[in-house]
């Protein structure tokens, strides 16, 4: 055979899985991003093991840089269910400095602006009846074992919206094998490939959605974001 | 001395006031007098890249006209959270597969209620004499008491089963798959009427 050929054939199996992987990510959204790197939730699903789960999957893939605890002082995430239309099982809404708050268009101590590229808080809603529906039908096919399975994979999705990361938009029938690697696919796409949390590629797409972000710094910390009477409450130009 | 004591009772008043209301503390109790204002992305149990499934999943699909949209309904589930939903009349003009009806409502997740406005980033919320080609699934959960005569749907997919028809162009929603996008985005209604009329044959 020619030696050519060989190469561009034995480059062509080297690089088809990387393709596809690099395919198979989901892109980041143009969102606000969280200055806390420490976000407080508040749960009013009673699902609090699959939401841990989901969360802890989640600081795993991101290395920490975002922990999640438990609500003490503040709501930065509200899980919540919902009745949603059909079709729709989960839904991500993100509230950011724009609203209701006199933070707006100020700069906090480490110099970012609070305005709408900033995160005041996320609402993580999911609709518990269709969440069982697609229980009983991945479970009758084989897919699924458990309903905290369908819980923390959708929970998964939603927070990979709060981080800042897109849908991947493929349908199961383009899903080769079961090669996506990431938790952004549809619910169809993330029972039948068994992706509940989030995977390696999902923390990579957070990484360059967060590229050049300051998180709170010790000095952020100690001094009060917007204190809008201090130094740094000067407003964003 | 009362001079200096006014100074620190007024900066003490003062300075609360002062610190930013950067962050939702908890027990935080919405005002409805105060706007607010909120994207939202959705997601779907199933993303549709082609027709056949699209049609096979969906209840009713018609070609329909929007003849009212009503203000949204709260349907939130917990004090700390909201759920807009609004409902819309539409006047059905041809069936491609379901029941032969006249009048239809379908119920979109998004929409305005006082202050709060919930919007869509992946899909438009429909609005009075738009015209549309709508793939249905009934949906009795999110049937509203205001209009019990009338059947309720959710479009299929979330947002993949509402094409619009503007200045006799197909247009899709923003997070349509790429494959419905390429087949129909932009493109005259007559691609997808044949598809349907091929399929409900």
């Amino acid at each position: 055979m020619n030696r050519g050929l060989i190469h561009l054939l034995t480059l062509t199996i080297l690089l088809a899985p990387a393709a596809l992987n690099a395919q198979q990510c989901a892109n980041y959204l143009q969102w606000p991003r969280w200055v806390w790197s420490t976000l407080q939730w508040v749960d009013d699903t009673g699902e609090a093991t699959d939401l841990g789960d989901a969360m802890y999957g989640w600081q795993e893939q991101i290395d920490n840089a975002i922990l999640f605890e438990p609500s003490q002082d503040f709501e930065d995430i509200i899980f919540s269910y919902a009745t949603l239309p059909t079709g729709i099982v989960g839904n991500t809404i993100p509230h950011t400095q724009m609203d209701n708050t006199p933070c707006y268009q100020k700069t906090d101590y480490c110099g970012i602006c609070m305005n709408a590229a900033v995160f005041y808080y996320a609402e993580l809603q999911f609709d518990a009846v269709q969440l069982s529906n697609q229980y009983d039908t991945y479970h009758a096919e084989g897919y699924v074992q458990t309903f905290d399975q369908v819980m923390t994979s959708v929970a998964s999705h939603e927070l990979g919206h709060a981080m800042r990361e897109g849908d991947l938009g493929l349908a199961f029938s383009q899903i080769q094998n079961c090669s996506a690697t990431s938790v952004m696919g549809s619910l169809d796409v993330d029972l039948r490939c068994q992706l509940y949390l989030a995977q390696v590629c999902d923390g990579g797409t957070f990484a360059s959605a967060y590229t050049g972000w300051v998180y709170d710094t010790p000095i952020c910390l100690a001094n009060p974001y917007c204190d809008i009477g201090g130094e740094s409450g000067q407003s964003c130009t | 001395m009362y001079k200096a004591m006014n100074w620190v009772v007024l900066v003490l008043i003062i300075t609360p006031l002062s610190q930013g209301q950067q962050r939702r503390e908890a027990g935080h109790v919405d005002d409805p007098s105060v706007s607010d204002v909120a994207h939202f992305t959705v997601t779907v149990a199933r993303e549709y890249d082609s027709i056949p499934p699209l049609y096979s999943d969906s209840d009713l699909v018609v070609q329909a006209t929007v003849s009212t949209v009503f203000p949204a309904r709260d349907l939130s589930l917990s004090n700390r959270s909201h759920t807009l939903v609004t409902d819309i009349l539409l006047n059905v003009k041809r069936t491609f597969k379901g029941p032969t009806l006249t009048e239809l409502a379908v119920v979109q997740l998004g929409g305005t209620l006082g202050k709060m406005q919930r919007i869509p980033d992946q899909f438009r919320m429909m609005q009075n004499g738009e015209q549309y080609v709508l793939f249905l699934k009934q949906d009795p959960r999110m049937q509203s008491v205001a209009l019990a005569g009338t059947v309720t749907y959710s479009v299929t997919g979330g947002y993949a089963g509402i094409f619009q028809l503007v200045n006799n162009t197909l247009q899709l929603s923003p997070a349509a798959h790429i494959n419905l996008r390429d087949r129909y985005q932009g493109k005259l209604p007559d691609v997808l009427l044949a598809d349907l009329g091929n399929l409900s044959h």
